[in-house]
This record gives C-alpha cells, sequence and structure tokens, in this order.
C-alpha cells in the first residue's frame, strides 16, 4: 500500500502478456471468420485459372509501366488493363478472398479497439515496424 | 446489419480482454502511464512538448505543400533543444519507446502464429 492506502498497480510480466497473446491466438484461430479466410486464401492459392489472371495483369501492367510512369498510357492501353483487373477480381476465388478479408479485419477491428482502449494508443499503428530507412 | 462484436464469441471477448488488461499492467505500460503522469503534472514539461508538437505538425504540413516558413523552422530546432534537455520530456520518450518495443514484439508473435500480421488486421485503414 502506499502512504494514499491505495494499492500499487500489480506489474504483469511480459511471459504472462505474451502467453494471454498465445491463448489470444488459439481461441482467434477457431472463429469461422479466421477459418474461412483460410480456406479462401487456400482455395485461392489453388485456382489455377484465378493465377493465369492475374499473370495476365501483371505482365500487361509491366508493359506498362513505363508508359505510367510518363503518364503516357493510351485509353485503349488502360481499358485493357482494367479489363484485366476485372477479369481477375472477378474470379470466385478472388470474391470470396476479399469477401473472408472484410470479416476477419471487421472482427480484427473490434478487438482492435478492445487492446487500444486499454493502453490509450491505437493497437494496430503503433505496433508496426519502424521504417528501416 | 449485423454488428461485428455480436458475432463474436464470449470466450474469444474474454481473452482479448485479459490481454488487453496484461498488456496496460506490463512494466513497459505503467512506466509509460507514470512518465505521462508526470509530463501532466508539471507544466513547464507539458507546455513544451504541446507547444513542440504544434508546432512539428505544422512544419509537417508545411513540407507537403510549399508554404515553407524558415522562422518556424529556426523554432522548431529550438524547441527541440529544449525537449532534448527536459529531463520529464525524456523519461517520457523512453519510456514510449520502450512500450512500442514491446507492442512490436507482441505483434510479431501473434502475427507468427496466426500467419498473418494481426497489427495489419486491426487497422481501420489499410495502408500497408
Amino acid at each position: 500500500m502506499n502512504p494514499q492506502g491505495l494499492s500499487e498497480p500489480q506489474v504483469v510480466p511480459k511471459a504472462v502478456v505474451m502467453d494471454s497473446a498465445r491463448k489470444f491466438c488459439q481461441i482467434f484461430m477457431e472463429i469461422p471468420q479466421y477459418k474461412a479466410y483460410d480456406q479462401a486464401n487456400i482455395a485461392l492459392r489453388n485456382d489455377a485459372e484465378a493465377h493465369a489472371r492475374a499473370e495476365d495483369y501483371s505482365e500487361k501492367l509491366g508493359s506498362l509501366r513505363i508508359s505510367i510512369k510518363l503518364k503516357a498510357v493510351s485509353e485503349q492501353e488502360n481499358l485493357e488493363l482494367q479489363n484485366l483487373k476485372d477479369a481477375y477480381d472477378q474470379m470466385p476465388s478472388v470474391i470470396a478472398l476479399n469477401k473472408a478479408d472484410q470479416e476477419l479485419r471487421a472482427v480484427s477491428h473490434k478487438l482492435g479497439d478492445i487492446l487500444s482502449d486499454s493502453i490509450d494508443m491505437d493497437f494496430g499503428n503503433r505496433c508496426r515496424q519502424p521504417d528501416p530507412c | 446489419m449485423t454488428n461485428p462484436i455480436d458475432e463474436i464469441p464470449e470466450e474469444l471477448l474474454d481473452i482479448t480482454r485479459t490481454l488487453a488488461n496484461n498488456l496496460a499492467q506490463s512494466e513497459p505500460f505503467l512506466r509509460l502511464k507514470q512518465a505521462n503522469r508526470k509530463v501532466e503534472s508539471n507544466p513547464q514539461a507539458s507546455q513544451l512538448s504541446t507547444e513542440f508538437s504544434l508546432l512539428q505538425m505544422k512544419v509537417r504540413a508545411q513540407q507537403y505543400t510549399s508554404d515553407y516558413s524558415q522562422a518556424d523552422v529556426i523554432k522548431l530546432r529550438s524547441l527541440q533543444s529544449l525537449v532534448d534537455r527536459n529531463q520529464t520530456l525524456q523519461e517520457q520518450a523512453a519510456a514510449l519507446e520502450d512500450a512500442l518495443n514491446f507492442l512490436r514484439d507482441l505483434n510479431q508473435l501473434m502475427s507468427g502464429i496466426l500467419k498473418m500480421d494481426f497489427g495489419a488486421l486491426t487497422r481501420r485503414v489499410s495502408d500497408d
């Protein structure tokens, strides 16, 4: 007890914090949103057609890189690029992953808020590794 | 529309609250809280910190526009030197650095287990 009669805050050792983080992860990995994301991720990884479309878009983008830098992309080329991107984005496995990603983020935002409130700082933004530059 | 928190299992909310409480009660965060209180109760340090932060934001904003004020930059350097010599603010800066390092370690551990950057998932605006 301190002179004001208030009890001193109990210090939680680092190992205990890390242990609760491990337990958090175990439970987080069991929620439907995490499992759905994991499955959607595997499905996209195994989707050869989606890979081919991603490759088409990537190749076109690569061929236009200099024109993009010079802001000299023609309307036709821009349209072609957009069509290739749309073709990829409209693949069922891509749509499924985006949906799963959004749902997992929605849950994570709420969990992040709980963590942020406890430390009076934005958990997500403050836990980034510093810029190595 | 369903509120996402309604869909979060109670077990996950419980362990999140436990983690949040443990984090807040960890040595680096308790030390940061103490350092912040010390700054708040020191009018000179508190005023210097506010003045420095406001001017720093102003100068940063000026860097994005071309509205560059040499006088502001000189004033900022002078304030920086005062901040560097202020013991209370230095303790606060060191405590903040320790707390952030702790937070990064924690996120690294969690991200390793989850195989995805948990911190990035919690961010409202994804810019990574």
